[in-house]
């Protein structure tokens, strides 16, 4: 059975009351912050919001955005609301809408063309060249090397590890390791960068921005890619030569 | 639909119901947000590729910010044309769910 002294009693309660006390004053003065400061907040997301918009029709949306905002007044939430699901939200798509749609059909006739003379082009030299040769050859040569290299590996797991028959199964374990998360990283990784682009991007941003940004994305990923490959083999090797 | 026809939704459906009550009348973007209940990242876009289309016209209201101590809203309401597409289209879409059931009105219909 648990006791508790008089004197612990008091200290709990007393520090209870400190605790409500400041934690009520706290979030009064929070909430008070939070009323004062969200108006300013949802102007701000509708500013960043009209960014997404072709620049002839930005002030158009941002007037009409700001006055239906203001007929949330002394309605900060709401406000926010309003600037969060309906114009943060509606920016890219709205964005969609009044982009000018520039190919026409003789265009894009045209472009069929060039497509086309470029793709006969690329088949010409390829031909010359006798590529599909050349690339049987590497593959022939790679899928040998491969196999010879197998050979090798399960021959020196099997003399380290006498238990380990099944040479296949470390690799299997080290490259779905590899591609879980590789995939995770990826993935979560390109999402967030194009959420982030998607929501404070500008609608017209120089194109090289574009670049620099896909550039450091393509950057990061192939960073990401070699960590991890580094990784699984670092594992192959603890798993063959541990202990 | 070809291309010379936005395409129709349930909420873009619901949206041209709305506007056709009373098509001289002039309606904001908020005023439609609130009265089918739709998120403004529908409405908004929808207006938009409405206007493109030639159904809808639009203009800035004629009040005095500073009077109002507002920015000027952006009024919107169907063209003649856009009548004309709205009740078509409103006319397939009871054809094809049966007398009574109206788009923004329950049934199928965005709340």
């Amino acid at each position: 059975m648990i006791t508790i002294s008089i004197g612990t009693a008091v200290v709990a309660l007393v520090v209870g009351f400190i605790f409500k006390a400041v934690g009520g004053a706290a979030s009064s003065i929070l909430a008070d912050e939070f009323k004062a400061s969200a108006p300013h907040a949802a102007q701000r997301i509708i500013r960043i919001a009209v960014r997404r918009i072709p620049a002839e029709r930005r002030e158009e949306m941002l007037e009409t955005w700001l006055a239906e905002a203001s007929e949330y007044e002394g309605r900060p939430l709401r406000a926010l609301r309003f600037a969060l699901w309906n114009c943060l939200v509606a920016a890219p798509l709205l964005a969609r809408e009044l982009r000018p749609v520039a190919v026409t059909s003789s265009g894009s006739a045209r472009s069929r063309g060039v497509v086309e003379g470029a793709r006969s082009r690329v088949r010409r030299v390829w031909n010359w060249l006798e590529f599909s040769q050349f690339l049987r050859a590497l593959w022939t040569s790679l899928r040998d090397s491969l196999k010879a290299s197998v050979r090798i590996y399960a021959d020196a797991v099997r003399s380290l590890r006498p238990g380990v028959s099944q040479s296949g199964e470390l690799m299997r374990d080290a490259f779905r390791i590899w591609l879980a998360a590789f995939i995770a990283v990826a993935a979560s990784f390109t999402f967030a960068v194009r959420s982030l682009i998607n929501l404070i991007g500008p609608y017209d941003y120089p194109r090289a921005w574009r670049s620099a940004a896909q550039l450091a994305v393509r950057g990061l990923l192939y960073a990401s890619a070699g960590a991890l490959t580094f990784a699984a083999v670092l594992y192959a090797l603890e798993v063959l030569f541990g202990r | 639909m070809g291309s010379d026809h936005p395409r129709l939704t349930p909420q873009s459906l619901a949206l041209l119901n709305v506007l056709l009550q009373n098509p001289a009348d002039w309606k904001y973007g908020l005023e439609l947000i609130e009265a089918l209940g739709i998120k403004g990242g529908t409405v908004y876009p929808t207006l938009a590729r409405f206007e493109r289309f030639g159904w809808l016209e639009s203009r800035a209201e004629e009040a005095d910010p500073a009077k109002v101590k507002r920015p000027r809203r952006r009024l919107y309401r169907l063209t003649g044309e856009g009548q004309l597409q709205a009740q078509i289209a409103l006319e397939r879409w009871r054809r094809m769910l049966g007398a009574g059931d109206e788009p923004g009105k329950g049934g199928l219909a965005p709340a």
